[in-house]
């Protein structure tokens, strides 16, 4: 029986070593989101009943648009035309335009559902985290409005730099299987 | 070698200009998306424009009865529009561990309205969800069993509750302001019909955000409404329905959720009313006679005016806000009178941080204003708009009404703690407290007649025993 020639050259070595990292690369990959999703584990949240809308979310995450955004529980929301956490408290005209609108990246898209309501949805692609709409609604609204880490943008690096910033320590450890702290209608 | 070293430069800069041109002729902002009104899709109909100006009404009577308990609160703030009981009856200074006795309690639909009475009759502008229908009832203050209702039917939708003016009552008449400004007048002892106004349609009032809460008064027979719309200020013939003088608004004010007092000075009474919002408003002194105009002050602009001007003595008057504007918490205006006119100067004006009223209206008592405050926490306020003391953040009461009775502040929270605090500017002294209501919003104005308080949270009312006997 002839031996086989176990001579490896190297167009064979290239290709075996590109498959083995790729093998790496996957097993890497799926040990990170196993780890990030695995119960028991804990992942950063706010606190909504902590939160004083500082801005610091803006401002100190590290990714360059912030991973925390606005978003909004419609329960608890109360339709209004005016609302605290849309208009700017001098805004002249309740309606859509840029000078009465509080956010600044024109975020929270205002609809007519049906005399006398209103829908306020956020649009996450412009939400840049400053809570100036948090503050209004939860200064003179039902509070519907507030900021949570997404956890589809943050990189759970765990050393969260907005939690070092957080002035009113409202930056928890949560479970990662419950990884959202929402506002409750019989909190509200 | 020496032409290309000579070509590279002048190359470099044909493309740095054709680079220019073409980044400056190219329409930078065709990637924004602008933002302009409109984006909401807002209809231009105006809201009740489809009401009918004249709704038919109906009286159906039931078998509550009238006591003869001679207290009455017989509008909003009370016998003086100030928001003091000055009945010399014995209230106790304390309560027991369950609190006062509630003496009767009925479910009401949404709202924040609160009750006048009068002749041992309770009144309320209430909202019928079965019958879609606004509601004036008047109850037994003995029983809270109904003694007569007048509804006519309206569509009210919930706007943050649906009714929330206190009627005026006297002897003969009630007149009520519904959510969506239809003012009736009926007999307050039959509940037979008299008249109705729809200011919408018939005055072009623009319908005040979450429904109007101004509070109708009547003097001398005469209803005085302010619609805010063609006209600023009117009155009406109780009897006939007929409008006894109208006050111009060519300002366009509109109509906001404060409530009309009357004031004398200088010899002349007129009615005091803050209209419009931070754009065109103030606050008009409208002659009681004929509806002109005495005064005016065009610097007290908010875009949420809400609680009753609070008259101080005999010549100054305090105002109040702080819905969304924290800038202007609240003013004090003097008026003087030079050459028989009247004008109206500030003598302070302050944030919501020093104070501010968002719903409640403030109390004149013993030489100091008493007030909760956006923060909910209570305060008393100097006449020079110093605060003498607050409850601090321990002591909070959110958006809930007050009274005051016999040097005691009768003060409620949002959801149903009611909490006795001496009247007093030497600080916040709490006598006592007690869970009086389980509910939602207990916003309601107080009204307080023969040892009883009346408050209400967004779905009942109750009937409180708060006599020392």
């Amino acid at each position: 029986m002839a031996e086989k020639n176990e001579n490896v050259n190297r167009r064979q070595l290239l290709k075996k070593s590109c498959f083995g990292g790729c093998l790496v690369g996957l097993g890497g990959l799926a040990g990170f989101l196993s780890g990030r999703s695995r119960a028991g584990d804990t992942l950063w949240q706010i606190d909504p009943y902590k939160c004083i809308a500082c801005g610091n979310c803006e401002t100190h995450c590290v990714l360059e648009n912030s991973a925390v955004k606005c978003v909004q529980v419609y329960e608890l929301c109360g339709y209004c035309d005016y609302c605290p956490g849309f208009h700017e408290p001098t805004a002249l005209a309740l309606d859509t335009g840029a000078e009465n609108e509080l956010c600044p990246t024109g975020a929270i898209k205002r609809k007519f559902v049906s005399e006398p309501y209103f829908q306020y949805d956020i649009d996450e692609a412009l939400c840049i985290a400053c809570g100036k709409c948090v503050k209004g609604c939860a200064a003179f609204g039902n509070g519907s409005l507030f900021l949570q880490v997404r956890h589809d943008r943050c990189l759970n690096c765990n050393e969260c730099s907005i939690a070092a910033a957080c002035p009113s320590g409202a930056f928890t450890r949560v479970p990662s299987d419950k990884p959202y702290l929402l506002k409750k209608v019989d909190n509200a | 070698m020496k032409f290309i070293a000579g070509i590279i430069p002048v190359a470099i800069a044909i493309v740095g200009v054709i680079s220019m041109y073409m980044w400056l002729g190219g329409d930078a902002l065709e990637e924004c998306d602008p933002r302009l009104p409109g984006a909401d899709g807002r209809p231009k109909s105006v809201v009740g424009a489809d009401e009918p100006i004249k709704i038919a009404g109906q009286t159906v009577k039931s078998d509550g009865i009238p006591t003869d308990l001679p207290g009455t609160w017989p509008r909003f703030r009370g016998p003086d529009f100030d928001g003091i009981s000055k009945e010399q009856v014995d209230l106790a200074a304390a309560w027991p561990e369950q609190g006062p006795d509630v003496l009767w309690s009925i479910e009401l639909g949404e709202g924040y309205a609160g009750a006048a009475v009068l002749a041992g009759r309770v009144y309320i502008i209430d909202y019928d969800h079965e019958k879609n229908a606004d509601a004036i009832r008047c109850l037994s203050l003995a029983d809270g069993k109904e003694i007569w209702r007048y509804s006519y039917p309206v569509k009210v939708k919930r706007w943050h509750g649906m009714s929330r003016a206190v009627p005026a009552v006297t002897d003969k008449y009630l007149v009520a302001m519904g959510p969506k400004c239809h003012v009736t007048c009926v007999d307050s002892m039959t509940g037979e019909f008299h008249w109705m106004f729809n200011l919408v349609r018939e005055f072009n009032t623009k319908i005040p955000q979450w429904y109007t809460a101004q509070c109708p008064l009547i003097e001398n027979g005469k209803a005085i409404i302010a619609p805010a719309g063609d006209v600023l200020m009117m009155a009406v013939d109780c009897e006939t329905g007929e409008i006894a003088w109208k006050t111009p608004n060519p300002k366009g004010w509109v109509m906001t959720h404060s409530s009309i007092v009357p004031m004398e000075f200088g010899g002349k009474r007129f009615y005091i009313y803050c209209g419009g919002d931070q754009i065109a408003g103030g606050v008009v002194g409208v002659s009681a006679e004929d509806g002109s105009v005495l005064w005016e002050y065009e610097d007290w602009k908010v875009r949420f005016n809400v609680p009753m001007p609070v008259i101080v003595g005999s010549d100054r008057i305090f105002f109040s806000a702080g819905y969304s504007q924290t800038e202007k918490g609240c003013t004090m205006l003097r008026l003087t009178e030079t050459e028989g006119r009247i004008v109206a100067q500030s003598e302070f004006l302050h944030g919501t941080d020093v104070f501010g009223s968002i719903q409640q209206s403030p109390i004149f008592y013993d030489g100091h204003i008493f007030g909760v405050r956006p923060d909910g926490q209570l305060v008393c306020l100097d006449l020079k708009g110093e605060v003498a003391w607050a409850s601090t953040s321990a002591n909070t009461f959110g958006s809930g009404p007050y009274a005051i009775a016999q040097g005691r502040i009768y003060i409620m929270d949002d959801s149903g703690m009611l909490t006795l605090v001496q009247a007093s500017s030497a600080g916040y002294v709490q006598i006592d407290q007690a869970r009086v209501m389980d509910g939602h919003e207990t916003w309601g104005p107080m009204a307080i007649a023969s040892g009883r308080l009346i408050v209400r949270d967004m779905h009942s009312m109750v009937c409180l025993g708060i006599s020392g006997q």
